[in-house]
């Protein structure tokens, strides 16, 4: 097996690389690093609001915290804010981040750029109100589901500096008049750019696409969610887990529909009888998706962490993944999505999708032979993946060591991944040592 | 030299991994608890048959107002509900008097308040009060539904707490009658609005949806129950018609229609006789099967 696997990673790292090194996806890899460390505070700032201080949440719930914590109602305020600014705005980064290095790219003013690509998708999340004391802009557009977006705006105000301004010397030039002279020559694409944005953002809110949009798919998550077949649960977790590492919103990614017509009958149904075994629906995407394939949020990226430290040689993964130890336990997976990154990453494309896949049927199987009940009982937020079907079963340990199964499957799922992508950062170094080196003879 | 840089960090991940599963192990314990306490909290309301009738009186009534209303309906349903009946002091303190008698599932329970004055700021503060109150009765007593009543000002202080306070989603208010309640204080005019009845039409929408409210309205005359204007209670259309379930307006007339008057009017008694109290089911069939069912 080792050695197999050793000669697959052999066979594949020559293509990988090669896609690596497209500017396109240098691009996309140096926007999401640059997001990262906006992620990691905001996702900390997160699940401190979430679950200690939202009396839902599960520290707070556990421990009884609005009882006795004083100013508690009050506590929150703060986190929201900085929550709100940092990983809900991320696609602002994003933007701003592909304007720029897609410039840079291009030795064009990558400043001008970056700030343009920012301002334009400001432009296009701009809601026409009017009532003043609405909204001002989409929060979908700009928050962890508008990254795609974000870098796609980004990357077309590059294009705009690229084909409308000329190249300039990346000495650097103090001097007023030369700084002005510069601007001047960033002026049509700024310019070109933010009427671009104006007539898109004009044109989205004319055609009502984004109230219409976001209807439409508020009621496809809704029907998403409330699905108790076996086969449109598992094809609905399949395609959610798609289109997160692709930066969007899969239907089971925000939970809008908290209490569905399955999950009250199933609720019911168990207090009626006193136990969870016989309930109408057991397997929705409840008691299957959210209970055993969300470990350290979508993709169960608690597995990666934790094959990264047990089996990673590469420095910044044991950072990264160290940092983000405190978010994945309590299912905030910004931190490794953006700092690895997983994010757009084909590699890790078959175990994100099929880790969760593959836990959901390990329960499905339990259940269906009465190992263990469904979970029916309420959880409380962002409790740790492991420990949500203990709880949503009144504490049933056999749920608790399926969890724990679940979780050293995924693990070793991610394991031959993470070494693929380690070997490809190694070749990767070594190339760039390489030409460096053939720099150095010329 | 580089392996042993890299033990060392990986040792320190290591370190990390440990922390996590310890963190993890050490939140077991507390999780059950909580969740086997949850559970057995929600089993005990979900199993529970007490829906209890919750009264409010108007203002400068105090808990006793109901006392006759109470007399005229255990003689009229020939069984004994029995009456439970707090007060909330200004300092947030709760006393009662009366129990619940065991094995009485549809116990009244009325709720009055040491201020009692009239007034915006007062109904706001009493719905605070009740709002306590309430919390307190459904902590002791797991109730999963209530029956809801309020004469004149308890029907402003329901509509205020239903808006306001009243947020659960594991109780459910079955029926609220309110009885000469003045939607917009003494104003006959319905063109002009009273700052609270603008508010309550401006949080309508957070009334529970689920649930059918009688709107009684005594008159002496055209136009009023002596205190009240029939237009004020009128009102109360604007606030819960299209937002509730079902919504019905009712005038009664006759001996005993004067405001004050109204808890203890004979078609009131019947009324709530027949739209709020649950129908004393099955209870023949009871006595006939017998013995063997329990």
């Amino acid at each position: 097996m080792g050695l197999s696997e050793q000669q697959i990673i052999n066979r594949l790292v020559p293509t990988l690389l090669r896609l690596r090194q497209t500017n396109f996806y240098r691009v996309i890899q140096r926007t999401v690093m640059l997001t990262f460390p906006f992620v990691l505070i905001g996702s900390f700032s997160a699940i401190i609001e979430q679950t200690v201080l939202t009396k839902t949440g599960f520290l707070a719930s556990i421990f009884h915290l609005s009882k006795w914590v004083p100013y508690y109602r009050y506590l929150h305020y703060p986190f929201d804010n900085l929550t709100n600014l940092t990983l809900d705005s991320v696609a602002i980064i994003a933007a701003f981040g592909a304007a720029k290095y897609h410039a840079k790219l291009h030795h064009r003013d990558d400043q001008l750029s970056g700030l343009t690509g920012a301002i334009a998708l400001l432009l296009i999340a701009y809601q026409y109100t009017d009532q003043a004391q609405n909204g001002l802009f989409n929060a979908l557009l700009l928050g962890t589901n508008g990254l795609t977006g974000g870098i796609i705006i980004g990357s077309l105000t590059g294009w705009y500096f690229q084909l409308f301004s000329k190249p300039t010397n990346i000495v650097q030039k103090t001097h007023a008049a030369e700084i002005l002279d510069r601007t001047f020559h960033s002026l049509l694409p700024m310019l070109m750019t933010m009427l671009t944005a104006l007539v898109i953002s004009i044109g989205m809110h004319y055609l009502s696409v984004m109230s219409y949009s976001e209807e439409s798919w508020a009621q496809f998550q809704k029907i998403a969610t409330t699905s108790h077949s076996l086969w449109l649960t598992f094809g609905m977790a399949a395609l959610t887990l798609l289109l997160e590492l692709f930066g969007l919103a899969g239907p089971y990614q925000q939970r809008l529909v908290t209490n569905s017509p399955a999950m009250t009958t199933n609720l019911n149904t168990a207090l009626s009888q006193h136990s969870a075994y016989h309930v109408p629906y057991p397997f929705t995407a409840n008691t299957l998706y959210d209970a055993f394939g969300t470990f350290g949020g979508t993709g169960m990226l608690l597995a990666l962490v934790i094959a990264i430290y047990v089996a990673s040689h590469n420095h910044n993964y044991h950072v990264v993944a160290r940092w983000s130890m405190l978010p994945a336990l309590f299912n905030a997976n910004g931190p490794m999505l953006t700092g690895l990154p997983v994010l757009y990453n084909p590699i890790y494309l078959i175990p994100f999708i099929c880790a969760p896949l593959l836990n959901m049927a390990v329960a499905a199987l339990a259940i269906s032979w009465h190992w263990m009940p469904p979970m029916v009982y309420p959880v409380p937020i962002g409790t740790p993946g492991p420990l949500i079907a203990f709880i949503g079963t009144d504490g049933n340990w056999v749920a608790l060591v399926i969890g724990l199964v679940c979780l050293a499957l995924s693990v070793a799922i991610y394991m031959p991944f993470m070494r693929l992508s380690e070997a490809i950062l190694h070749a990767a170094h070594e190339e760039s040592l390489r030409s460096e080196m053939t720099a150095d003879e010329n | 030299m580089k392996t042993n840089l890299n033990r060392q960090r990986r040792r320190r991940s290591l370190i990390v991994l440990i922390i996590g599963s310890v963190l993890l192990a050490l939140l077991v314990w507390p999780s059950y608890q909580w969740t086997q306490a949850n559970v057995s909290s929600m089993t005990g309301r979900h199993d529970s048959r007490l829906s209890p009738v919750i009264m409010i009186p108007g203002s400068s009534a105090t808990q006793n107002r109901f006392d006759r209303l109470v007399t005229q309906l255990n003689t009229a349903e020939k069984q004994k509900h029995s009456l439970l009946k707090i007060t909330v002091k200004k300092d947030d303190t709760i006393k009662y008097s009366g129990t619940i008698r065991p094995r009485d599932n549809e116990p009244f329970i009325v709720v009055g308040f040491e201020n009692n004055k009239d007034g915006y700021s007062n109904i706001k503060q009493q719905a605070r009060w009740f709002s306590l109150a309430f919390n307190a009765l459904a902590r002791k007593y797991q109730f999963n539904n209530f029956k809801a009543i309020g004469h004149s000002n308890g029907g402003l202080i329901y509509t205020y707490f239903f808006e306001h306070y009243f947020k659960r989603d594991d109780i459910t208010v079955k029926k609220v009658m309110t009885i000469g309640s003045p939607y917009n204080f003494s104003e006959a005019n319905l063109n002009h609005k009273t700052q609270m009845l603008a508010d309550f039409i401006k949080y309508r929408h957070q009334l529970p949806s689920k649930t059918t409210v009688y709107s009684v309205a005594g008159t002496e005359n055209y136009d009023t129950d002596g205190l009240v204007p029939a237009r004020s209670v009128e009102a109360g259309k604007y606030i819960y018609q299209g937002q509730v379930k079902h919504f019905t307006e009712i005038t009664v007339t006759g001996d005993n229609a004067q405001h004050s008057d109204l808890p203890q009017n004979k078609q009131i008694v019947t009324l709530i006789k027949e739209y709020i109290l649950d129908k004393k089911q099955t209870k023949a069939n009871k006595g006939l099967v017998g013995a063997g069912t329990e």
